[in-house]
């Protein structure tokens, strides 16, 4: 009997979003299977974590071909982390969007639509193939194109427009590096092409680092690096606030997860593949800042944030050192639930006051203490205050980069987490404090707030058990840096 | 602008197209064909109905909601793969076996069949609905 | 026969990047296919070249045939590519419906309410 553990997160939201079109009409169906979806691969990641601790690194081979034939689902340490986060991203989601999602779009399938976003998420992140990587993209950001133009009111058409373009035009270049790929190694399997660069000729070296970096600008436009990121704040404050979260929440952090991956596997970063993402790194935290600075439109400030804290987690990457890459994975998982709870935030926000600019809402915590509250918590989270979450991966990356010299860095880093606080103390007092005279529109504020907090509270519990979860992103991103134990256990060695 | 031309052949080519369809739908799985091949022909052929007549004819054409066809599809795809779950195997795993059939003779029948009839549903269900998103609006 | 994929893919991408450049959606939409179809030469290119021979082994012919794997990959990534640019085109159409202009900038920050 075949252990199909690692299968299970790509095969629940698959068979969720098919029984969920069935019945089309029944929208109450459709919501209760969101949450259990979601909380039925929260269980199997757990499962599937406990095997990969005690049993090594999962390989399942789909429909019986053997790897480097057939396609592969890779279960590592990394992965377990990363299917963590979206399980619980997408439970709180879940929770949010129950109360949230407006009729109509429940009708023209929202939640079948949420499942197969996961369902290509979780698969990018099991798949140990690159063309299946190419494969996973795509089936996610297709349930993307369509959750974000959902409704085709006139502002989302203009957002959705750019994404899906820039994300095509991306696309194609993914599948030039793969072409590429396949000419040099012959193969497409990552362990593979891994063993196939090790072995390389040195002529064809040149070509390879080439391909690795066109990989790079490929994940960089679905991560919104900077340069390529202006296609984000155009287009996350458009969709529902429960689908803009997910995205910030989870989809950055695929782009994330596959620059770890192809720079740990398949190309071991050499000195000018790690200067050029560190460089891109440190312009991502700044310029990403910075622009949030200068926004009033609160979601919009957030995607300029989102830019700005993916730059933090790549800037571990480039480190490349144990603790680098360990803050890099800390730094992920504090985000993912940090920044989709500020979203859900301010979705609140937006019905208690009906407006999105910053500066024509205000005196939310006289009415509402508990969400302000909740709120204030995430913010300084983000901001990087102790005791809370972000403080902690700010440090483990500071650490990092004192570790090895980077005193630049470890500027760059500072000079970010300042701005980030002032950006954030920016909106807590026009948003929250001072008066308003106009009243709030009549919303439950009370059930909105599960998602939150159950994303702030996960926080909390990264942030009180900062040593044994470091320790286990440690053990990680070792697993990481040590690719031959990824290689033997696909290939059988 | 109606062309008698275009309305007289559309009714004879039609039925010919969805019957080589179908035929590419059940070579597919040794020889060129296949589930989407199929479902592209099928679907093209009935865009032929839209173009010659309009939006209206294609949905008496085929009264059912497109949607529940993708549903339908992917649940066949889907279906196939948990089957070798189910049985302990990978998912995705196929197998094969060799038939008589009265009149046919025998021939090779293979689970892939499954998988390739819920591509062709999701296919043809998939390229409807854009075709009458976009019917609709004009 | 290489030079000649070349050549084709070559000018596939430079006629596609001057329609992604250009400002209305629709050309954009078109450059777009266009880069896609490049990406599949190139990616047939990479599996060696064989002129007239089936990517299927069959009793009669001989033991020569082209690699079927860059065939699978472009047929995937051909499928991909249809649903993603009939979606980018059902898209391009809402809009122009929507804005009554087919440019891609001509749309005016509408966000902020």
């Amino acid at each position: 009997m075949i252990n199909n553990l690692a299968v299970y997160p790509i095969l629940i939201p698959l068979v969720a979003a098919i029984i969920q079109l069935f019945f089309a009409k029944n929208t109450f169906v459709q919501r209760v299977l969101s949450v259990v979806s979601s909380a039925l691969i929260l269980i199997a990641v757990v499962f599937l974590y406990i095997d990969v601790r005690t049993n090594g690194i999962q390989v399942y081979w789909m429909s019986d071909w053997v790897a480097p034939f057939g396609i592969t689902i890779v279960a590592d340490l990394l992965a377990c982390f990363m299917l963590f986060l979206s399980a619980l991203a997408s439970l709180a989601m879940s929770a949010y969007a129950m109360v949230d999602i407006d009729a109509n779009r429940e009708k023209y399938f929202h939640f079948p639509l949420f499942q197969l976003l996961l369902m290509g998420i979780n698969g990018a992140f099991l798949t140990g193939d690159i063309f299946n990587l190419f494969v996973m993209y795509e089936v996610m950001l297709m349930a993307s194109y369509v959750l974000l133009a959902h409704g085709s009111e006139a502002r989302q058409l203009r957002g959705s427009l750019h994404y899906v373009m820039i994300n095509l035009f991306a696309s194609t270049f993914f599948l030039f590096g793969i072409g590429l790929i396949y000419g040099i190694t012959g193969t497409l399997n990552m362990a593979d092409i891994a063993v196939a660069v090790q072995n390389a000729d040195p002529d064809t070296q040149g070509l390879l680092t080439a391909v690795s970096m066109m990989l790079f600008v490929v994940f960089g436009v679905k991560t919104a690096l900077v340069p390529l990121f202006f296609w984000m704040p155009d287009a996350y404050p458009q969709p529902p606030v429960a689908t803009a979260a997910m995205f910030a929440a989870i989809m950055t952090k695929v782009g994330v997860y596959s620059i770890t991956r192809t720079f740990t596997l398949m190309f071991p970063g050499d000195e000018f593949t790690l200067t050029v993402i560190k460089i891109v790194a440190v312009a991502s935290m700044l310029i990403g800042v910075l622009g949030a600075i200068a926004q009033t439109n609160f979601r919009r400030l957030l995607a300029f944030h989102s830019v700005s804290q993916v730059g933090f987690m790549v800037l571990g990457v480039g480190f490349f050192s144990p603790m680098g890459l360990a803050g890099s994975i800390y730094f992920v998982m504090h985000h993912s639930m940090i920044k989709s709870s500020l979203f859900l935030c301010s979705g609140i926000a937006e019905r208690l006051t009906g407006n999105r600019d910053i500066k024509k809402m205000g005196g939310i915590i006289e009415k509402h203490p508990f969400y302000s509250a909740l709120f204030l918590i995430a913010a300084f989270s983000l901001a990087g205050l102790p005791p809370f979450s972000g403080f902690f991966g700010k440090l483990i990356l500071l650490f990092a980069g004192a570790e090895l010299n980077e005193y630049i860095f470890l500027a760059a880093i500072l000079v970010g987490g300042f701005l980030t606080l002032f950006s954030m103390v920016k909106i807590w007092q026009m948003a929250y404090w001072g008066k308003r005279e106009p009243e709030f529109n009549k919303v439950k504020v009370g059930s909105f707030i599960w998602g939150i907090i159950i994303l702030v509270g996960m926080s909390m519990v990264l942030a009180i058990f900062v040593q044994p979860v470091y320790d286990m992103v440690l053990e990680a991103a070792e697993q990481l840096l040590d690719p031959s134990q990824y290689i033997n256990a696909v290939l059988r060695k | 602008m109606i062309s008698l031309i275009l309305h007289r052949v559309t009714r004879v080519i039609i039925h010919i197209l969805l019957i080589f369809s179908i035929f590419l739908l059940l070579k597919g799985h040794n020889e060129p064909g296949g589930g989407f091949i199929a479902g592209l022909m099928a679907s093209v052929s009935i865009v032929l109905v839209y173009l010659t007549y309009d939006i209206e004819t294609v949905k008496r054409f085929m009264p059912i909601s497109y949607p529940a066809m993708i549903a339908l599809g992917l649940f066949f795809a889907t279906g196939m793969g948990l089957g070798g779950v189910v049985l302990g195997y990978p998912f995705l795993t196929q197998t094969f076996d060799y038939f008589q059939i009265p009149l046919v003779g025998e021939i090779e029948l293979a689970t892939a069949l499954i998988f390739d009839i819920g591509v062709f549903l999701t296919v043809v269900g998939a390229t409807l609905l854009i075709i009458s998103s976009i019917g609709e609006g004009s | 026969m290489i030079g000649l994929l070349a050549i084709i893919i070559g000018f596939l991408v430079g006629t596609g990047t001057y329609l992604i450049l250009k400002k209305t959606a629709f050309k954009v939409a078109l450059g777009l296919v266009l880069y896609g179809q490049a990406a599949n030469l190139l990616i047939i290119t990479m599996g060696g070249v064989k002129l007239g021979e089936p990517p299927i082994i069959l009793r009669e012919a001989g033991i020569s045939y082209s690699d079927p794997l860059v065939q699978a990959l472009i047929l995937t990534a051909i499928v991909i590519g249809f649903g993603v640019t009939s979606y980018l085109l059902v898209l391009v159409y809402r809009a122009y419906q929507a804005h009554d202009s087919d440019s891609v900038d001509l749309f005016e920050e509408v966000d902020d309410k």
